[in-house]
């Protein structure tokens, strides 16, 4: 039985081009982060004897920073932080959002009133900004990210998971169940929250890539992690004085490594958009 | 036509709580943060205790919490947006002195956008499942994944450095701007009302990059709202008339089905104008552009409480009176929408 | 889809030919552009305390002294002699005549003395006012002969009046009894007609100013003081990175504060731009502890740190070369100032820490503190480089914590809250004091020292009363070898009591006799087990240079960039 659905799944699964390249490149970079002790030529913290930004060469393919590090090794390590902070807001934001979202869809009155305009109130208040200013609050560290950056973001599953809600409560089977004496809480858990999962997925892959170009642009305007950790953001707002200097390496790889990693969770978001929108599938013959 | 007037207003009704709470929010934050305004602007420097002390007296910052909570409310109540602690000046004027140019920013790069967007979307729309297609799609998360600040350094280091032909960064060159004296400090339109043709196109040569930068990225988004809603409409006409043969019909559904696809395009564009302005702080700080997001950015630095409530409170308006009008707009063209 | 295309098309176009075809408004007078990574915060004398707002009010109006430039003389300027009565309290000043505000309002006595009482009184919380508290009582002898006298003999007084609240504004146009928020007339060079904030401040020259009226001036003042050039407009850029790509294409014709010091190694080797630079500068970087805080209330662990810093490997990595190391807190800019801190030796800090306890299995752990844009963009890797560096002791593990601003202001000003960090300087009036005083007795709390060490207030009160050069010279030479000493590592050395017997012998001020004796009393030669010395307090790391470039193009002269790190727009003229 199992093994016949997932066969099924992996069946539609290989139509989405789409999605299967954007895992690929995710799971990629994911395998080179936690791979990185073992691919990493140099240590990109203390290892500092590579001559000062010097341009990509044999020993050195990416060329190095300004204190002499390997520009490669920092690339490598450097998505450990992004994807850490962004999956683990990302996370939380989801559980908060969709956990309030239910209640208060599934509720309605005077309740989803007061949510809906609780979360508007946080909705309207640019994100960058709030992170910034929860940042500064709480200190720079991976902590402060991570909170500042999943309360931005709990009102967009907030919305989704919502919509789904009021809109699912209607339906008849749910009123069936109410009939047979289902208690509220398990006809959210059973019948509404499952047929939301698919949106929010959708949801969720965008959020991350959000969520890493939050981080580096915390880290860009001086919010982000101390040194030396290595971190794309980190490296890009640290190699910024040296652009017009003419030393571009700095700034361009760790750049490339956000863009294709943000690109990689895109695609599995596009991917799954497809997968759930079965009128957007392929109608040509 | 009343069903309208009584949706705006009850819409209009609802903004007050929400921005009370936004307020109490802010304040709240504000007051959680470590640090104040006159350690920030003495700190690090000479200066005696009795500086210090007199200086948070001056503000009421020893106050307690709850009373500086209702001063704040009360004042803002009546329209005393207070003083900006740095500045000296009253936040409303400092807001208003820049709030131009970062509107004047928002609109063009938004123009980017669409024009952008709605292309690559409509475009891939049309060409479903293709090359074209796929590759668009990627174009569109491509430039969404690109981090603006990145993308403004390129462009910065490519147009203005190597090639030499567009300006790093501000409104306008400084002897220009020496001699210009703008009415509504939109400098596009002012050069148009003065008649300076001149002036114009030096304006527009600096709005270029940033508008380009910003636009590009928020493109993405609106590539693929386009190419949905695209797709919604021309799947169900196309299937419903998938016999008639011709030229003239194929245009008529494309027109008929891009109007019908406008309308989700307008309300995303409208929300994410009013998110753009947040949006703006990494553009304006790459391009040196004088608008309210470094105000802020500064205002942070320096623990200017007023300068900062001042300002996030007037974006929420602002942003709150965007969305109303996108709502109200929306309602009108889509007869769906019923009150 | 087509007329679209279209469209875009022809929108194209014409956005690229107007591109091409650019023409900007041409200007028809000759006009100096500054451009300034710096900011003005509230245009007002008596509640700034920031570089470029009190560079506007320089520009715009002037004071009874100042300073030459291209040295640190102080020399007449609205006074155009004094003199200071023997016990140091009164000093009375002649004032030129013949000057006027540029509201044409005259200057005299009663427009000097309302300016200062004024400032004086209302003493803004933002303000450098404080710089001038000493002033007791201002009166006017007749229209042109101000008497100020001070609470206490201090050498240091004619140096403080070379700052805003000091200086002469029209009681015309001038409010009295608020804030000037933008709205003052000075004496000139330049009056400001323009302030758009962030964006830029124009001035344009004062036709009526009393440094170019040969009647009132020699020629050799006026060569000083009257401006070459009648409009200037000074742009403020978000960065470094936009300074130096607008320096470089040469939308200003000066470019000053600050580049990146990596900016200025490649701009001075670009032919199409001058560079200007002070030989020394004023601004400076260095450690502070909270000498209250363990482990740092011990003075070997700070002496540890002092000996394994690593000077050399902050100014080649950190800024390849640009800055300079800096082993004293007074800069080599002053005479007074001495070597005193030791260079690297790693042996020393092991056995120093040893002392202390810690070894490499039981290691000094220790969280160091800095602001990550405040002081520009270098301070993080400063940090890394002090990591690595403290380190290398084997026995020290060093974290990094980068706090914002607001928070470190608020931290620092907390008595157990900030141990250890990277801070900034730059002088408040060109005296070797201004460099000692700060953190070893006047503001111990807002500078995070917490230091108790009443030595040095003798110190203080010594080189604020004593008025001969030479004796006070040796006084701060006396106080820089106390404050670094490795005491009780070793005593304190024999030297500093040769030096501190020299004061007693050759001062004539029974004041500084008595406190030089008081010092070599209160100072513990023999024990090591004293509450009072607390060397180490601080710890010089290096002279920032990089604030003391200036890029231009080629057809300007005069910039003068000294030991003052003021910048005088007046002073330039362009072919």
């Amino acid at each position: 039985m199992l093994a016949k659905w997932l066969v099924a799944r992996i069946h539609v699964l290989s139509k989405q081009h789409l999605m299967i390249i954007g895992m690929i490149i995710v799971g990629s970079i994911i395998l080179i982060t936690v791979l990185a002790p073992f691919i990493a030529p140099y240590d990109p913290v203390n290892y500092q004897d590579g001559g000062r930004l010097e341009p990509p060469s044999l020993k050195h393919l990416l060329g190095t920073d300004q204190l002499g590090r390997d520009v490669l090794s920092r690339i490598i390590y450097g998505g450990s932080v992004p994807l850490k902070v962004a999956g683990i807001a990302a996370l939380i934001a989801l559980v908060t959002g969709m956990i309030i979202g239910l209640f208060s869809g599934y509720r309605g009155g005077i309740t989803d009133r007061t949510f809906s305009l609780m979360m508007d109130a946080m909705y309207s208040f640019p994100g960058l900004i709030l992170a910034i200013v929860i940042v500064a609050t709480l200190g720079a560290g991976i902590f402060g990210m991570v909170f500042a950056i999943s309360f931005v973001y709990i009102p967009t599953y907030f919305r989704v998971v919502r919509g789904q809600a009021l809109q699912i409560r209607e339906q008849e089977f749910v009123e069936a169940a109410r009939a047979e004496g289902a208690s509220g809480f398990r006809i959210l858990l059973k019948h509404i929250a499952p047929n939301t999962v698919n949106s929010v997925m959708a949801v969720l892959s965008f959020n991350i890539a959000d969520a890493i170009l939050t981080e580096a642009g915390l880290s860009f305007l001086g919010f982000g992690l101390p040194p030396p950790a290595p971190d794309w953001g980190f490296d890009i707002s640290n190699g910024q004085r040296f652009l017009l200097a003419g030393d571009w390496w700095l700034i361009t790889f760790a750049g490339i490594a956000i863009i294709v990693l943000c690109l990689g969770f895109g695609m599995i978001g596009e991917g799954i958009s497809d997968l759930i929108n079965p009128k957007r599938r392929r109608k040509r013959a | 036509m009343g069903g309208i007037g009584k949706y705006a207003f009850t819409r209009l009704l609802l903004t007050i709580p929400m921005l009370f709470i936004l307020l109490t929010l802010v304040f709240i934050i504000l007051r959680v943060m470590p640090g104040n305004p006159c350690l920030s602007m003495l700190g690090g420097r000479n200066a005696p205790q009795s500086a210090i002390d007199r200086c948070i007296k001056q503000y009421d910052l020893n106050k307690p919490l709850y009373l500086q909570y209702f001063q704040y409310l009360g004042n803002i109540a009546r329209g005393n947006f207070g003083t900006s602690i740095r500045t000296g000046r009253p936040v409303v004027k400092d807001v208003f002195d820049r709030f131009p140019a970062t509107f004047e920013l928002a609109i063009f790069s938004m123009l980017i956008a669409i024009l952008i967007g709605m292309f690559t979307g409509i475009f891939a729309s049309t060409h479903s499942d293709r090359l074209a297609d796929h590759s668009l799609r990627i174009f569109n998360i491509v430039s969404f994944a690109m981090p603006i600040y990145w993308v403004g350094l390129m462009a910065q280091l490519i147009f203005a450095v190597k090639l030499g032909i567009l300006p790093v960064g501000g409104r306008l060159e400084p002897i220009t701007a020496a001699y210009f004296h703008p009415i509504t400090k939109f400098y596009v339109l002012d050069s148009i009302l003065q008649k300076n043709w001149g002036l114009l196109i030096e304006v527009l040569k600096h709005l270029f990059l940033p508008a380009l930068t910003l636009g590009l990225v928020q493109s993405g988004f609106l590539g693929r709202i386009s190419r949905s809603s695209m797709l919604e409409v021309l799947d169900k006409d196309y299937v419903t008339t998938a016999r008639s043969k011709g030229l003239r019909e194929r245009i008529v559904i494309y027109q008929h089905a891009l109007k019908n696809a406008l309308i989700p395009i307008v309300t995303i564009s409208g929300l994410q104008f009013a998110l753009l302005l947040g949006g703006a702080i990494l553009t304006e700080t790459t391009f040196s552009w004088p608008g309210l997001a470094r105000y802020l950015l500064r205002s942070i630095d320096a623990r200017d409480f007023f300068a900062l409530q001042g300002t996030i409170v007037f974006f929420a308006i602002f942003i709150s009176t965007v969305n109303l009008i996108v709502d109200v707009i929306y309602s009108l063209i889509d007869p769906r929408v019923k009150y | 889809m087509s007329l679209k295309f279209r469209l875009i098309g022809i929108g194209m176009l014409v956005l690229v030919l107007g591109l091409v075809l650019s023409l900007g408004a041409l200007p028809q007078e000759k006009v100096l552009t500054i451009g300034t990574t710096d900011r003005i915060t509230e245009l007002s004398p008596a509640n700034s305390y920031d570089f470029w707002t009190w560079h506007v009010f320089r520009q715009t109006t002037n004071g009874l002294v100042t300073i030459k430039p291209g040295t640190s003389e102080v020399i007449p300027a609205l006074a155009k002699s004094w003199e200071i009565s023997p016990d140091g309290t009164v000093y009375t000043f002649h004032l030129r005549q013949g000057v006027t505000f540029t509201d044409g309002a005259p200057f005299n006595c009663a427009a000097m003395k309302w300016s200062i009482d004024r400032n004086l009184k209302l003493n803004g919380p933002k303000g450098g006012v404080y710089l001038i508290s000493m002033i007791k009582e201002t009166k006017c002898v007749d229209d042109y002969t101000l008497q100020i006298t001070i609470s206490g003999a201090d050498t240091t007084f004619i140096k403080r009046l070379d700052n805003p609240p000091a200086w002469a504004y029209s009681p015309q146009s001038t409010p009295a009894d608020e804030f000037a928020n933008g709205k003052w007339a000075g004496t000139g060079p330049y009056k400001m007609i323009e302030y758009k904030p962030e964006e830029r401040v124009v001035y344009q020259a004062y036709e009526g100013y009393w440094g170019c009226n040969d009647k009132i001036v020699t020629a050799e003042e006026k060569a000083i003081f009257c401006p070459k050039i009648k409009k200037v407009v000074e742009v403020f850029y978000a960065d470094a990175a936009a300074l130096r790509a607008a320096t470089e294409a040469g939308e200003v014709d000066i470019g000053f504060r600050t580049f990146n010091p990596d900016d200025i190694l490649s701009m001075a080797q670009n032919p199409n731009l001058k560079e200007f630079k002070a030989a020394s500068s004023v601004a400076i970087r260095y450690l502070v502890f909270n000498v209250t805080m363990a482990p740092f209330d011990n003075p070997l662990v700070r002496e540890a740190i002092a000996y394994a810093v690593d000077r050399d490997a902050i100014v080649s990595k950190v800024f390849g070369g640009i800055n300079k190391p800096l082993y004293t807190m007074v800069p080599p800019g002053f005479a007074e100032s001495e070597n005193v801190f030791p260079a690297r030796d790693l042996a020393m800090a092991r056995d120093l820490l040893k002392q202390a306890g810690y070894t490499k299995d039981n290691p000094l752990e220790i969280t160091l503190s800095f602001t990550p844009k405040h002081y520009g963009t270098t301070e993080s890797d400063v940090a890394a480089v002090m990591k690595t560096s403290l380190e290398e002791t084997g026995v020290i593990k060093l974290n990094i914590e980068s706090l914002e601003w607001g928070t470190m202001t608020d931290r620092m000003s907390k008595k157990d809250e900030l141990p250890f960090f990277l801070l900034g300087w730059y002088p408040d009036f060109l005296d070797p004091d201004n460099y000692l005083a700060p953190w070893l007795t006047e503001s111990t709390v807002s500078l995070g020292s917490f230091t108790t060490d009443k030595v040095n207030k003798k110190f203080q009160d010594m080189e604020r009363y004593e008025t001969d050069e030479a004796v006070r010279a040796l006084i701060f030479a006396a106080w820089q070898e106390y404050m670094a000493a490795d005491w009780p590592y070793e005593p304190f050395s024999l030297v500093l009591k040769a030096k501190l017997a020299g004061v007693v012998s050759m001062t004539t001020h029974p004041a500084v006799r008595g406190l030089a004796q008081e010092a070599i009393n209160e100072i513990p030669w023999e024990s090591t087990s004293s509450e009072v010395p607390q060397p180490v307090v601080v710890i010089p790391l290096w002279q920032n240079m990089a604030q003391m470039y200036a890029f231009t193009q080629p057809n300007i002269t005069g910039v003068v960039l000294d030991v003052t790190t003021y910048f005088r727009d007046w002073l330039v003229d362009k072919k």
